[in-house]
């Protein structure tokens, strides 16, 4: 699986969702359900991966504690976990890597990076490649999405 | 009106690049039929019954001459010489192909124009009272709310894959000319006790297979708060609308089965949480927006003593004068409504030649601008009122100066069986025969305002379940039968018509029509409208008129 950046980096990468039955391993890319027992413990596990109809504002556990949250898209016309991300990102201030996975299409890439995610998991390198034309489509927007955007009536009056 | 700057013209020309590539890639099989869909939609591009169909979108409804011009030229080199105007004050172009539609949208991004988001599950057009700025009775001028809620729905990253389609109206009249209620969120602007102005807030409302009156979920909302309101709204329907069951999806649905209440707890909350982070809009970020919506350059002019001769000379003008021209905030001008009804054309229809002339009227008899209405028509929104005779004769010539604004004849009607692949039953050739049957004017006068609105299924985009008299087309073994509703109302006082009976055939359907007002001509009291007769009677008396 390769993991593309936003800066358009990109890694070979072992993605793994564990089962909940799976002890983690300490590998970089494991990541738990919300159902996982290694949750409880003190040591986190590197990932977690959230469902897209999880709602991310009432989470119980720290999103911090996580290397890396993978979010789903189950297909690209779902767009629940855009909000999750924009939630994670800016109200939970999340620093770590937001990484989208399921169906992603280039013509979503700037949705996706606006929205606060900065990886993305894709099947092979020529997916990696069709998505990251994509993160260029726009060099401007009207709305403060991401970290470090203001909106366009802030922009117009600085 | 609203001017591009750079930002908004590089957002524009940018979507028309990306268009490009994506409709090259499908054309090329890069893109699969089910990933293009989505995509064409959320660009107005439709596949319809013969050829794509283009929706265009203009912004409540305002239009500069320049832009009118464009959609003209663009009917004659792209179409078949006319464009459909449609019930969320957008255009139409049935005609395009495919290959040439991002020509098209080079040519709308040359005059500050898209088809953004007039399709697909985002958020839409937003829509707003024809007469904005211009009316006499209003509190404000709301188009510069409408801007701003504009510039943030557009290409908004979070919002473009929703549940379901998405639209917003905004009215700052008492009347209520954009049919809020009917609207995903509808925003009333208002006076509060404190003379505070703000924003009485409605969602769930909606026409379609289930239609639903919106509830107000908030009393007063600050302007400045507008924006966060309407992304908590937002927020809350991506999570929870429903995905499982496209005719469950709409937010109205989640509305009713979480219940108001919830509902509003859930925005409540949310809002909360971002109302004031970089949604909270400045009171100077507002006033910069409404420089934009200044007042034209009146003159300083009276009525004309004239008009009265003219008139009497000639009842046709007299009648048009009475029927397509009201007042204005300003003393000297008026507002009128350019007639897209004529009894033998399909309602909405406009052809290039007569858009081109329209504009050329508010050039020379306004300061540049036309608006186009929810009930398919076209604004000449600043006319002195010495002008009206001129521009009369004009209109007359083009035949746009049918004098049935708000008559039975003033009906809305969608495109039905004769272009939509969706349709059940033709709307159209009903359209025509219903007219056939009130072809008399002054009849039309005596009989007063009824709204007529007829849609081909169940989409309802004709607005069959807000009209005094709704007509909906469904199919019978394959054949075209209508049903027919009473009572309904989008305005102010907004209801859902009730169902008369059993649906009727093709060959019924302009006689019961006929039947129904025959029977209200004889119950009615005095001037009673025809509403109103419903409203007291029930719909007992009509049922009887249609079906013995
Ligand atoms: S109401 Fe139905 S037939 Fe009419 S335009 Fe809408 S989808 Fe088509």
């Amino acid at each position: 699986m390769i993991l593309l950046r936003t800066d358009g980096s990109r890694e070979s990468i072992n993605l793994r969702v564990l089962d909940a039955d799976e002890a983690p391993s300490g590998a970089a890319w494991e990541a738990v359900g919300l159902d996982h027992p290694a949750l409880a413990e003190a040591e986190s596990p590197t990932g977690l991966t959230l469902a897209n109809d999880v709602n991310v504002e009432t989470l119980d556990c720290d999103p911090q504690r996580f290397a890396f949250i993978l979010l789903d898209f189950p297909a690209f016309t779902d767009g629940r976990a855009y909000s999750q991300a924009r939630v994670l990102s800016e109200q939970l201030g999340y620093q770590g890597t937001l990484v989208a996975g399921g169906e992603l299409l280039q013509d979503q890439a700037h949705y996706l990076k606006r929205c606060g995610f900065n990886a993305f998991a894709l099947a092979d390198a020529e997916a990696a490649d069709r998505l990251a034309q994509g993160f260029n489509d726009f060099t401007a927007a009207y709305q403060a999405t991401s970290r470090h955007e203001l909106p366009v009536y802030r922009r117009r009056r600085a | 009106m609203y001017q591009y700057d750079a930002i908004d013209q590089t957002i524009v020309d940018e979507r028309v690049r990306q268009f490009r590539d994506q409709t090259q890639r499908f054309l090329r099989g890069e893109l699969t039929e089910d990933q293009y869909r989505p995509l064409r939609l959320q660009n107005g591009l439709y596949i319809q019954r013969f050829a794509p169909m283009l929706r265009v979108a203009i912004p409540y409804g305002v239009l500069s001459t320049t832009q009118v011009r464009m959609l003209a030229h663009i009917a004659r080199t792209y179409d078949r010489g006319y464009g459909h105007f449609t019930t969320r004050q957008n255009i139409q172009y049935n005609w395009p192909k495919l290959e040439s539609v991002p020509d098209i949208l080079e040519d709308l991004a040359s005059v500050e124009m898209h088809a953004i988001q007039t399709s697909g599950n985002c958020i839409r057009n937003t829509t707003s009272d024809q007469y904005a700025g211009v009316a006499s009775d209003e509190l404000e001028d709301p188009r510069a709310y409408c801007e701003i809620i504009r510039q943030w729905s557009s290409l908004h990253p979070e919002f473009a894959y929703l549940p379901r389609k998405f639209k917003i109206a905004v009215t700052a009249s008492k009347t209520d000319r954009a049919a809020i209620r009917v609207h995903d969120i509808g925003l009333h602007l208002i006076e509060n006790d404190h003379g505070e102005r703000g924003f009485a807030v409605y969602v769930g409302g909606g026409l379609g297979r289930t239609p639903v009156i919106g509830v107000k979920i908030r009393d007063f909302l600050a302007p400045t708060d507008l924006l966060s309101y309407l992304e908590a709204i937002l927020r809350v329907y991506n999570r929870l609308g429903r995905r499982d069951n496209k005719y469950k999806a709409r937010i109205k649905i989640l509305v009713r089965e979480s219940g108001a209440e919830r509902f509003t707890d859930w925005v409540e909350a949310e809002w909360a949480k971002i109302r004031t982070g970089s949604l909270e809009l400045g009171v100077d970020d507002i006033q910069q927006m409404q420089a934009y919506f200044e007042p034209p350059a009146y003159a300083a002019t009276e009525d004309s003593a004239e008009i009265d001769t003219q008139a009497a000379q000639n009842p046709a003008f007299g009648r048009w004068l009475k029927h397509n021209v009201i007042a204005h905030k300003q003393a000297g001008y008026r507002i009128v409504t350019v007639s897209l009804k004529d009894p033998n054309e399909a309602p909405g229809d406009c052809t290039a030649e007569q858009m081109e002339r329209v504009a050329d009227l508010a050039d020379e008899y306004g300061f540049g601008e036309v608006r186009t209405t929810h009930e398919q028509n076209l604004i000449l929104p600043d006319v002195p009122h010495a002008a009206l005779f001129n521009v009369w004769s004009a209109l007359d010539e083009l035949g746009l100066a049918t004098a049935n604004h708000g008559t039975i004849s003033d009906m809305i009607a969608c495109p039905g069986l004769d272009f939509c692949s969706l349709a059940n039953a033709g709307s159209i050739g009903v359209a025509r025969e219903i007219n056939d049957l009130f072809a008399d004017l002054d009849e039309q006068y005596d009989l007063g305002e009824i709204k007529l609105k007829m849609s081909g299924c169940m989409n309802g985009c004709g607005h069959h379940s807000v009209g005094h008299i709704g007509i909906l087309g469904v199919d019978k073994k394959g054949e075209e039968w209508y049903q027919i509703m009473l009572g309904g109302s989008a305005a102010e006082d907004a209801t859902l018509g009730q169902r008369l009976g059993a649906s009727v055939s093709k060959h019924d359907i302009a006689p019961a029509v006929r039947k129904i007002v025959d029977r209200y001509a004889e119950l009615r009291e005095g001037e009673e409208l025809f509403v109103d007769t419903v409203n007291r009677l029930g719909i007992a008396p009509f049922r009887e008129a249609v079906y013995g």
